[in-house]
């Protein structure tokens, strides 16, 4: 168990990384499968 | 502009496809200092014609509101003896009240209300108002700029520059606000930094940014007050909550997610915006809130209000026998700005000076903590429990402070007959 988050704790900014890609994919790919839905615009745009 | 060179930033591959070719241009031109400024400008201009709401004529009025505050700080930055004291003041406040006008005029539309109104008699209709993308924040950095340069803060302008640090596509939109000193030397900077380590840490930062934008956001979009699919009458005490707390943090993840593009985006051209956002949940106070949310604008709220008022108010001796009075009224001064600034209706102004009022309370709670002798209560005071406790209780505050922040007048009439029937 040790050792197991040792390597997590030296590999983070990795496996962060790989995680985030992973669900921008999933979320980019149900976005543009269903038509119609669009990401909203960022809230401060308009201030 | 060609009908087809139309898309949002951050979002949409046209906008990526656009940015990679900018950062190839600057990167490929960006041997020398004064090549590097042509095409970065080249670049802003092409990608800022890009926004669906933002044209020619927009780009020609940032022109002018440039070429004025550069013309009067350039002025004002002449040697001492050149201009009296008193021309340059004069000068200052024409400089800062032409950009601040402009602001005006293209955010509000009250005040386009009141120049329409003069032109000719009837009502505005919905689509004659006009908004100017990117008007605050380029509004802000050029009162930076005259500001300093009457107070001789900056040692020198160049036009390009200065052309530059105003239309800088990354940060144009909503910032983060860059201070001039800080741009001009990355600008004339002989080299642009290590390319691998500016990639590296551009992208990182850009997917981070993604991340927010593209997936947490994405999640939190249905729970939040303002949800078209949750109605607020159709919401239960609990439903209620979630709301409120869905509604801050989406509005953290949604603007730190834009932060991190456009620093990202930044740091793939080779230069660096400074950080909006540190931690502000995990603050032990409210004022410590602020200084860690949107740290870009409270900094430039905290220079250009705040300080100007208190030395103002300090003449006073009112003011100068009352420390603690002379705190408490520019902090609400300077938050009812803030909360003007976010938004025309009176809901934003409430909300300022909610926060006002808040960290007001807090300065004086500070200081009568000072007084306090007891060893046990000044131990506790200085224990993390304590700081932990503050910590909750700012994040609190703030997340309820939303409900004044995303409800208009309306909304809040109806959420407190509501809670309260």
């Amino acid at each position: 168990m040790k050792r197991l988050v040792a390597h997590v704790m030296d590999n983070w900014k990795v496996i962060s990384l790989t995680f985030e890609i992973f669900w921008i994919g999933v979320f980019v790919l149900h976005a543009a499968a269903s038509t119609g839905t669009q990401v909203a615009q960022f809230v401060y745009v308009n201030f | 502009m060609l009908p087809w060179w139309r898309f949002d930033f951050y979002y949409g591959a046209e906008f990526w496809v656009a940015l990679v070719a900018a950062v190839l241009l600057v990167r490929v031109l960006g041997g020398g200092p004064r090549l590097r400024g042509w095409a970065m400008l080249a670049c802003s201009a092409a990608l800022l014609l890009a926004v669906p709401t933002f044209g020619a004529r927009d780009l020609a009025l940032v022109g002018c509101v440039a070429a004025v505050s550069f013309g009067v700080s350039r002025r004002l930055l002449r040697p001492a003896g050149a201009l009296s004291e008193r021309t340059r003041w004069v000068l200052a406040v024409l400089g800062v009240a032409a950009v601040l006008g402009t602001l005006v005029v293209f955010k509000y539309r009250w005040a386009q209300e009141i120049l329409w109104m003069r032109r000719r008699a009837g009502a505005v209709g919905p689509t004659e108002y006009v908004f100017l993308v990117g008007v605050s924040y380029f509004s802000f950095k050029a009162v930076h700029v005259v500001v300093d340069s009457y107070k001789r803060a900056i040692p020198d302008l160049d036009p390009l520059a200065y052309l530059n640090y105003i239309l800088f596509f990354p940060s144009f939109i909503s910032g983060p606000i860059q201070r001039y000193p800080d741009f001009a030397p990355q600008m004339h900077a002989p080299r642009l930094g290590n390319a691998r380590v500016d990639l590296q840490v551009g992208a990182e930062r850009i997917v981070h940014g993604l991340f927010k934008k593209l997936v947490l956001v994405q999640i939190l979009t249905p729970y939040i007050l303002t949800s078209p699919t949750r109605p607020l009458e159709q919401r239960s005490f609990a439903g209620f909550l979630v709301g409120v707390y869905a509604y801050a943090a989406y509005a953290y993840l949604d603007f730190s997610g834009y932060s991190d593009l456009a620093i990202g985006s930044a740091r793939l051209l080779g230069f660096e915006l400074p950080e909006n956002f540190s931690w502000p949940f995990l603050q032990k106070n409210i004022r410590e809130f602020w200084t860690n949310w949107h740290m870009t604008l409270t900094s430039w709220l905290v220079d250009y209000v705040y300080w100007p008022l208190a030395r103002k108010l300090r003449e006073w001796d009112f003011f100068r026998a009352r420390p603690v009075s002379l705190s408490v009224v520019c902090m609400i001064a300077t938050f009812l700005a803030c909360g003007a600034w976010h938004g025309e209706s009176a809901n934003f102004l409430i909300w300022g000076a909610y926060h006002g009022v808040g960290i007001s309370i807090l300065i004086v709670y500070q200081r009568q903590k000072r007084k306090i002798r007891n060893r046990g209560v000044q131990r506790y005071f200085s224990s993390r429990t304590s700081r932990v406790l503050g910590s909750v209780a700012a994040a609190h505050y703030f997340t309820f402070g939303t409900i004044l922040f995303a409800l208009d007048m309306d909304k809040l009439r109806t959420l407190a007959s509501t809670l309260f029937h």
